[in-house]
Order: structure tokens, then C-alpha cells, then sequence
């Protein structure tokens, strides 16, 4: 066969003479010489055209990647009378790509270790909130509970001042253990995998409503709009959205007024916005996004009771469901706090 | 005889007040009260100082703390669910995690119930008396061998 003096440099073969086929097949990395050719006579049985890379052994330059495009000729009987291809170097480009591959072979290492450091820390919080969760509890306890045992059974026994402070005690005792609750809660609305299903508000809220403490005080209104849409959420979050919105709403009235708490929603262009509607105190526009934050009270301890943490768990709820929220309100008449969800 | 009921408690306040609240819903069955995890096994299966069961009797309803040391809670409720003659015996998980992980170990392992630990002595002596009234009272034990 005839080779092309571009060709003849690329194997490193000499260019004025004929080779045979055989002498050009033993210019190949021995790896490669099957597939070469079994690729050429697919290509001569089926007459198409045909793309293959190989190894050659260059006696100076040593391997040299080539890419061949090659074509079977036919005689004018329709045998096949001749292999014609084209050969190209592509030993520069292939350099490359085992540098761009063991590039990406480090990176894929680098994120593998970064993955494997991250899951660690995600442990070691779970772990924390898990001893917060049990041996933070366990002193609490104690402490709560001598104190009441103290008051119990041997009040005759102790000053005014004695009875008042071992109250205080209690008291504290019990709001520590709220506050434990209410940050557990937080952290595990903030790390927890969920998946959101549809869900029929039209169903789920009425009894939702009807599970509140709020909700059989006297004096308090709860209303509920009728044909509420569906939507997208994880069934758990959205509880402990409205349970702490319908707690506030409650809460947050003047001494003496009749609390009434309206929940509605609506469907929009690409989401539904539920609100909860009621007439207590009002927010200040400026304490708009502090409520949001964790402990972000507004209110002495003394005139509200709480710990500061129920908006927070209602925002990440709401942002972990795709959804955003946000108040209106003008002090003295009443506050509406919404949420949107993804529509089912 | 009442049948005796075993605490399996670390923490001696815990065990303190869980002891009087039973006291106070008006439980008059012994209690035995044992602090870590490989206690409960030795008594459970009678080795040792426990081989006397004229002094040691088997319990007919176990308290289980989960945190316990040397062997936990949970490794005693896999042991004594493997054991033909405890496989029956009423486990009630007494514990401060609210964990969902452990509750769902719990009763994979075979716990009767789980109780977390309430805050108050006032929730503590409704739950004795809860308790009282369902497992001493109501429930009916297999307690055939």
C-alpha cells in the first residue's frame, strides 16, 4: 500500500517506498492492532465509512495517538478494490485529555473528601442537638422538680421570700425547658430532608384547627374561608406554621379583647398565599423582619409569654417548602401574617 | 403478692421522684431499682448475688431508661427479647429523648410503649397513675410460661 509522506512522519516510517498490509498493522500498539482491524473490515462489509484512534509506535517519538477516517473503495464490479484513509496526529489533543481527566480525577477526590468532612460536622450537630435533647433535660428536670417538692411539702416551713424564690425557680425551670423545645424544633426544621406532597387545605385545616388548645378557649373566634385550594407541602411543617401563627394570633391581643383569627388563602399565578388574619395588638412596621429572627421578641417577657422562636420555625418551614413570609400590620388594628406554598 | 416492677434508672434523681410518684398513685408493688444496663441483665437472668428468686424476683413490668451506662437501654431490650423466658415481659420505655430515631429502635426491638419523661412532678404522678390503671389494672399480661 501506498502511504502519503504526512503519514510516513506520523509513524516514523519511511516515505518512498510500499508497505504491506501486514508491515503497517505491526506499526500499531499491539492493544490496538485487533481493533483496528476489525474495524476496517466491518467498514469494507457494510461500504461505509469508518473513525477509529489508535496507538503507532514511533521508533524515535516513541507512542503517537493517530485518529484514522477511512473509506473502502469499490471496483467497478462492486468489490471491494482498495482502503483509502487519512490520518491525523491527534497525540497533543489526547496529552490534554489525560490531563483535563486526572484534573478532574483530583477535583472529584477533593469533593469526595469535602463531602465525607461535611457529613461529619452534620453528625457531630446531630449529635449536639441529640445530648441537648437528653442530658441538658435530665439537670433540668431535677432542678424543676425539687424545687416543686420543696414547695409542696414543706411550704409551712419556709419565709414568704423562701416560697417566692423557689417559684422563680420553677418558673425559670419551665421556660429553659420550653426554650430546649423550641430550639430543638428550629434545628430540625432547618436540617431535616422532607418531601413535599399535595395536600388539601380544605380538609387538612378544619381539623388541624379543631386539635388547637386555642381553639376551645372561651372568647376566641377561629374562622376558616371555605373551597381552599390545594397545595404543595410537607404536612408536618405546615402544622407547625399555622399552630404557631394561630398561637400569636391568640396571644398577642389587647388585655380584655375577644381574639378572632381569620384563616384564608388564595391561588395565584404560580403559587397559593395563605393568610391568617387577626385583630390583636399590631406590629410595628419597623419590628417587620426582627420577629422573623430567632429570639427576635419584640415584647417584655413579662407581658407575653414565649420564647421568641415560633416565627423563626414558621420562616424556615416556610422557606424549606419553596415558599416565602411576611407580615402586614399597623398598630392597635390587628396583624396579617402570610405565607406562600407551591399550588398542588 | 403484687408482682415486683423494675426501674432501670441511672440517674438517681430521675429514680427518686419516678419512685414517688408510683408511691403516690398508690402502687404498693415492690420496686426494685437498678442503675446500669448490665444490672438489669445479671437480675433479668438471675446470675450472680441475683440467683436467689425468693429475693430477686423476676419482674412482671420493667421501666427501661435508654442512656444507661455499660450496656444501654436499648442493648438490654435486644437482649432480653432474644431470651424465651423475658420475650413476654412488659418493656415501658422511660426516657428523656424525644428522638425519633430511638423511639423507632425502641419498638423495632419490642418495647410494650415509650414514654419520654415529662417535666413536672404533677405530669409525673398523671403518668404513674396512668400507668397504674392500663398495666396493673386493665392490661391483661400473658404471664404463662
Amino acid at each position: 500500500m501506498t502511504i502519503s509522506p504526512r503519514t510516513a512522519a506520523i509513524y516514523g516510517l519511511a516515505p518512498d517506498r510500499k508497505y504491506t498490509r501486514e508491515e503497517m498493522r505491526l506499526a500499531l500498539h499491539p492493544d490496538d492492532r485487533d481493533r483496528a482491524r476489525n474495524a476496517a473490515k466491518a467498514a469494507a462489509a457494510a461500504g461505509t465509512d469508518y473513525e477509529i484512534e489508535y496507538r503507532v509506535m514511533h521508533p524515535a517519538l516513541g507512542l503517537r495517538w493517530v485518529a484514522v477516517t477511512g473509506r473502502p473503495i469499490f471496483g467497478a464490479d462492486g468489490e471491494l478494490a482498495a482502503m483509502m484513509g487519512v490520518v491525523q496526529d491527534i497525540t497533543d489533543r489526547k496529552n490534554a485529555e489525560n490531563v483535563l481527566r486526572t484534573q478532574n480525577e483530583v477535583l472529584e477526590r477533593h469533593v469526595a473528601e469535602r463531602t465525607v468532612k461535611l457529613r461529619e460536622t452534620i453528625g457531630e450537630l446531630e449529635a449536639f442537638s441529640y445530648s441537648v435533647s437528653h442530658d441538658m433535660r435530665a439537670p433540668l428536670r431535677s432542678m424543676h422538680s425539687y424545687a416543686e417538692l420543696l414547695l409542696e411539702e414543706h411550704s409551712a416551713s419556709l419565709a414568704p421570700a423562701a416560697r417566692h424564690y423557689l417559684t422563680r425557680i420553677r418558673a425559670n425551670a419551665e421556660r429553659l425547658e420550653l426554650l430546649v423545645r423550641d430550639v430543638l424544633a428550629y434545628s430540625k426544621v432547618a436540617k431535616e430532608e422532607i418531601e413535599l406532597k399535595p395536600l388539601d387545605l380544605d380538609a387538612f385545616l378544619p381539623a388541624l384547627v379543631q386539635q388547637m388548645p386555642e381553639s376551645h378557649a372561651s372568647g376566641v373566634t377561629i374562622s376558616i374561608q371555605p373551597a381552599l385550594p390545594r397545595v404543595l407541602a410537607h404536612e408536618a411543617y405546615l402544622s407547625q406554621i399555622f399552630t404557631n401563627l394561630v398561637a400569636n394570633a391568640v396571644k398577642f391581643v389587647a388585655p380584655g379583647a375577644s381574639p378572632l383569627v381569620e384563616i384564608a388563602a388564595i391561588r395565584r399565578e404560580g403559587d397559593v398565599k395563605i393568610t391568617v388574619r387577626d385583630n390583636g395588638i399590631g406590629i410595628d412596621a419597623e419590628d417587620f423582619d426582627r420577629i422573623f429572627q430567632i429570639f427576635g421578641r419584640v415584647h417584655a417577657d413579662r407581658a407575653f409569654e414565649g420564647t421568641g422562636i415560633g416565627l423563626a420555625i414558621a420562616k424556615k418551614a416556610v422557606q424549606r417548602m419553596g415558599g416565602d413570609i411576611g407580615v402586614e400590620s399597623v398598630i392597635g388594628a390587628g396583624s396579617t401574617f402570610w405565607f406562600t406554598l407551591p399550588k398542588a | 403478692m403484687n408482682p415486683t416492677i423494675l426501674l432501670v434508672e441511672d440517674n438517681e434523681d430521675d429514680a427518686f421522684f419516678m419512685r414517688r410518684a408510683l408511691r403516690d398513685a398508690g402502687i404498693e408493688n415492690p420496686v426494685v431499682h437498678l442503675e446500669d444496663g448490665r444490672e438489669a441483665i445479671d437480675y433479668l437472668s438471675g446470675n450472680g448475688k441475683y440467683a436467689d428468686r425468693a429475693a430477686f424476683p423476676l419482674p412482671a413490668i420493667v421501666f427501661l431508661d435508654l442512656k444507661l451506662p455499660i450496656k444501654t437501654g436499648l442493648q438490654v431490650l435486644e437482649w432480653l427479647r432474644r431470651e424465651p423466658s423475658l420475650m413476654k415481659l412488659i418493656v415501658i420505655v422511660l426516657t428523656s429523648s424525644n428522638e425519633p430515631v430511638d423511639l423507632k429502635r425502641a419498638y423495632q426491638l419490642g418495647a410494650n410503649s415509650y414514654v419520654v419523661k415529662p417535666l413536672t412532678g404533677a405530669q409525673l404522678l398523671e403518668l404513674a397513675a396512668a400507668f397504674k390503671l392500663w398495666w396493673l389494672k386493665i392490661n391483661r399480661p400473658d404471664s404463662g410460661g
